[in-house]
């Protein structure tokens, strides 16, 4: 049962982790809009292809 | 590629989306037509391209004060746009298209919950271009002031819950971890490692996730006012305190696990709740209500052009056609007509002469008009409406629920019978009996307060916006139960509120008549003559020559070398009925008359409210004989219908009535609404009386207060329901704790399950 000093700290420190990268993905606004990302996968991305390479770039096509 | 690709031969779906459309369209929206166009035939593409080039009237956007009035970011050129009329998904993959139409757009992201299109743009990127192409792919684009921006600040709150819950929901699971080898059986050290570790995994919860439950119990201990946040504390800090009493004392009652997963469902319950509200409730068209952002400021070296927070008294502004008037002066101009349906509720625009006063928020109905600015922003008659109405939303009396008021006694009684049994029990064992009191404050705190009743709330709320109805506070459903007294407003609420063209004199008009008339009212913007349009929409309007719309008298043209005219008539008309001559050659061939319709569900509707509330009552701004002809028509007694009140004197006779209901909709209503235990406004309401209804209806007429009636009923049916079954649930877990038949583990498993009861009832109820 000597393996549960090292089990149980890890176990905590990975939930922990999860945590904080819950309260991180948060902070980032990730969960601010959980319904506008579903719709935008559906769209038809043989356009945004060509673009979305040099998005900065302003071009005419 | 050239031209659009036939894809689909089948005729009832849609070109783009395949949704099923109805026979004979091609596309089921706008969105859809235009993407396809889009995508498929690059001369649209580039016509829309070109299009972005050019001028259009959101030109002064560009210049620096308005830019820096609405950038969201000090460094980079970002906007929040609220685009009106998103719809599908269609809509979002159109809109953030919008970079491959202008080049300077870096990146466009639209928020589909609430209609809004955040925009970047590099240096050289021209605000008003956005908002015309955004326009040109059939959106009306409103640009949002960042600064009082509520999108902003419910994200923030929005977020600060989700990880309230993500934490205490973390806690509470590793906790049931570490508990079921207790359980199971486990004794000894381990078993006392295992109980510690999950006292350290509480205090993330006690001291971060139930935060806000302290600041309620605070409050309503401030406030004097009951809520249901105080036992939510008092049942957390107990089961705090008698687990970790029990844990130095080696006593087996532990309850960290069971109290952690209470405050885990609490939370969630309270994050759906206050989403729904958030969701349905952003309207930006609540925010001002000056519709024109941009003003011409006339100066002796010409015109120019200011935001609404840089007019000065005694500047010289010029508005036009449909603009609203941003601040209080006087006429300049000869004449003109203005729209004070925002203050007065009138729903015919008013002659103005030149050197009288003009206020802020009424709309102008005929060519430019110039005036003095006298006063500004709050001192304006309309600021200090609304000034009014916020002072007056500070002072209305909280409403205590009824699960508010239950919690309350349900308090006093717990920790009665809890004291009660310590003393007595405390004779035969001390510890027994603060063990087996204890356990009883843990076990009764009543779930379906905590989370049964915002579980239930939210998801009605939710269905009353699937049916039109949206309900901005949740305790509407309780309020509308208990109302006794209901007041219509007249104009707009038992009536349509437009004054429709009814009948003809002498005779029935032809359809060249008809034809000629339409044509001269096609260039005014009078309500008549847009209520014709409407009207006779399957009439071509014919093609008059010279027309031109007088002020004070009419509109006037040519027609196949006669001369036209259509004359508001000087003889009296009563508001309500108006009568409009129709001259031809200076020779007066017909008169038309137009009167206000009473909507065609009134009458039915009223009645069945009339059995179910103790008085309904017209409450009418209106001075005319009208009212009593809508009175009748309704069946309703004279001594139940009030004729010319103002909207400070309606606001009075409510706040005089005890339980009362106003049904409005315009802006000399709003005071009255805010007032009414329960405020609804119909659709067609100004902005003034949405924003300080409880109730917004979206569907016509009045039919649909009889489904919120009937709503609310169900919503309260399904919170009663669940506090019997949960008093119950409690009251035998109670008596259990206090004779000491359960255990720690009993207790574990009964708490979720009675959650999980809960949570089922709810749903079937509200199905």
């Amino acid at each position: 049962m000597n393996i549960l000093i090292l089990v149980i700290p890890m176990s905590i420190a990975l939930g922990a982790g999860f945590v904080f990268a819950f309260l991180w993905a948060t902070n980032k606004g990730q969960f601010d809009d959980l319904e506008t990302p579903a719709l935008r996968i559906l769209s038809d991305d043989f356009i945004k292809k060509e673009k979305g390479m040099n998005e900065r770039t302003p071009s005419g096509k | 590629m050239t031209g659009p690709v036939q894809i689909s031969t089948e005729t009832n779906k849609c070109l783009h989306c395949n949704d099923k459309i109805a026979e004979g369209e091609v596309y089921c929206c706008q969105a859809c037509e235009l993407l396809y166009k889009v995508s498929h035939d690059w001369n649209f593409k580039s016509q829309l391209q070109q299009q972005s080039k050019k001028i259009n009237k959101y030109k002064y956007l560009d210049q620096p004060n308005f830019e820096k009035l609405y950038r969201v970011h000090d460094e980079q050129k970002s906007f929040l746009i609220y685009a009106n009329g998103m719809e599908c998904s269609s809509c979002v993959h159109l809109i953030e298209k919008l970079p491959e139409f202008y080049s300077e757009i870096v990146e466009a992201r639209v928020q589909f919950s609430n209609s809004t299109v955040y925009v970047s743009l590099t240096e050289a990127g021209s605000l008003s271009q956005v908002m015309g192409l955004i326009e040109e792919l059939g959106y009306k684009p409103k640009i949002l002031k960042a600064g009082e921006s509520v999108i902003k600040q419910h994200q923030l709150e929005n977020r600060k819950m989700l990880m309230r819950i993500g934490v205490a929901g973390a806690a509470a699971g590793n906790m049931m971890l570490y508990v079921i080898p207790i359980y199971s059986g486990l004794k000894g050290d381990l078993a006392e490692t295992f109980n510690w570790i999950c006292f350290f995994l509480f205090l993330p919860i006690l001291f971060y996730s139930a935060v806000p439950f302290y600041r309620g119990a605070w409050n309503s201990l401030k406030h004097k006012v009951i809520s249901v946040d105080l036992p939510i504390t008092i049942a957390l800090w107990f089961g705090f305190v008698v687990s970790t009493f029990n844990l130095v004392t080696k006593q087996p009652e532990v309850y960290f696990d069971s109290t952690a997963s209470f405050m885990f469902f609490i939370l969630l319950a309270r994050y759906l709740l206050k989403k729904v509200q958030q969701y349905y409730l952003f309207q930006p068209d609540f925010q001002d209500l000056i519709t024109n952002e941009k003003i011409e400021r006339v100066t002796l070296n010409g015109t120019e052009i200011i935001t609404a927070d840089e007019i000065k008294v005694g500047d010289f502004l010029m508005i036009h056609n449909q603009e609203s008037i941003p601040a209080d002066g006087v006429l300049e101009t000869e004449q003109c007509h203005l729209d004070l349906s925002l203050l007065t509720g009138e729903s015919l625009p008013q002659r103005t002469f030149k050197g009288m006063n003009v206020f802020a928020g009424t709309k102008v109905f005929s060519d430019s008009i110039l005036f003095e600015v006298k006063k500004v922003g709050a001192e304006t008659h309309l600021g200090q409406l609304l000034h009014k109405l916020k002072a007056s939303s500070d002072v209305k009396t909280k409403f205590a629920l009824l699960t508010d008021r239950l919690s309350q006694y349900l308090i006093a009684i717990v920790l009665l019978i809890a004291i009660g049994f310590f003393a007595i029990y405390a004779q035969y064992s001390f510890q027994e009996a603060l063990n087996r009191s204890l356990a009883l404050i843990v076990l009764a705190c009543p779930c379906a307060l905590a989370f049964g009743t915002p579980l239930a709330q939210g998801l009605a709320l939710r269905k009353a916006k699937k049916n039109g109805i949206i309900i901005k506070n949740p305790s509407v459903f309780e309020k509308i139960l208990t109302v006794q007294n209901l007041f219509f407003d007249k104009t707009g609420t038992l009536t349509e509120g437009q004054l429709r063209f009814t009948q003809s004199f002498p005779g029935d008009l032809t359809n060249e008549e008809k034809q000629i008339i339409l044509g001269l009212e096609n260039i005014s913007y009078h309500p008549i003559a847009q209520n014709l349009r409407m009207q006779w929409n399957d009439i071509l309007p014919a093609q008059i020559k010279r027309a031109k719309e007088n002020v004070s008298e009419g509109v006037e043209g040519y027609f196949n070398d006669d001369f036209y005219q259509l004359k508001s008539s000087s003889v009296s008309n009563d508001r309500g009925l108006m009568q409009v001559e129709f001259i031809k050659n200076y020779k007066r061939i017909a008169y038309l008359y137009f009167s206000d319709q009473i909507r065609h569900d009134s009458v039915e509707t009223v009645e069945i409210l009339k059995n179910r509330f103790q008085q309904v009552n017209i409450l009418s701004g209106d001075r005319s004989s009208e009212v009593a002809v809508i009175a009748k028509k309704v069946n309703l007694p004279p001594q139940q219908t009030y004729i010319g009140y103002s909207a400070e004197q309606k606001e009075k006779l409510i706040l005089s009535t005890s339980r009362s209901c106003m049904i409005g909709d315009g802006s000399n209503d709003a005071l009255a609404l805010q007032a009414a235990d329960v405020g609804i406004a119909v659709k067609g309401s100004t902005d003034l009386s949405l924003a300080h209804a409880d109730v917004y209806l979206t569907e016509s007429g009045l039919k649909p207060i009889l489904k919120l009636l009937s709503f609310a009923e169900k919503t309260q049916r399904t919170i009663k329901a669940n506090i019997a079954i949960s008093l119950i649930y409690n009251s035998i877990g109670g008596m259990l704790a206090l004779t000491g038949f359960i255990s720690p583990m009993l207790a574990a498993i009964l708490m979720p399950i009675s959650s999980l009861f809960l949570i089922l009832s709810t749903l079937w109820g509200l199905r």
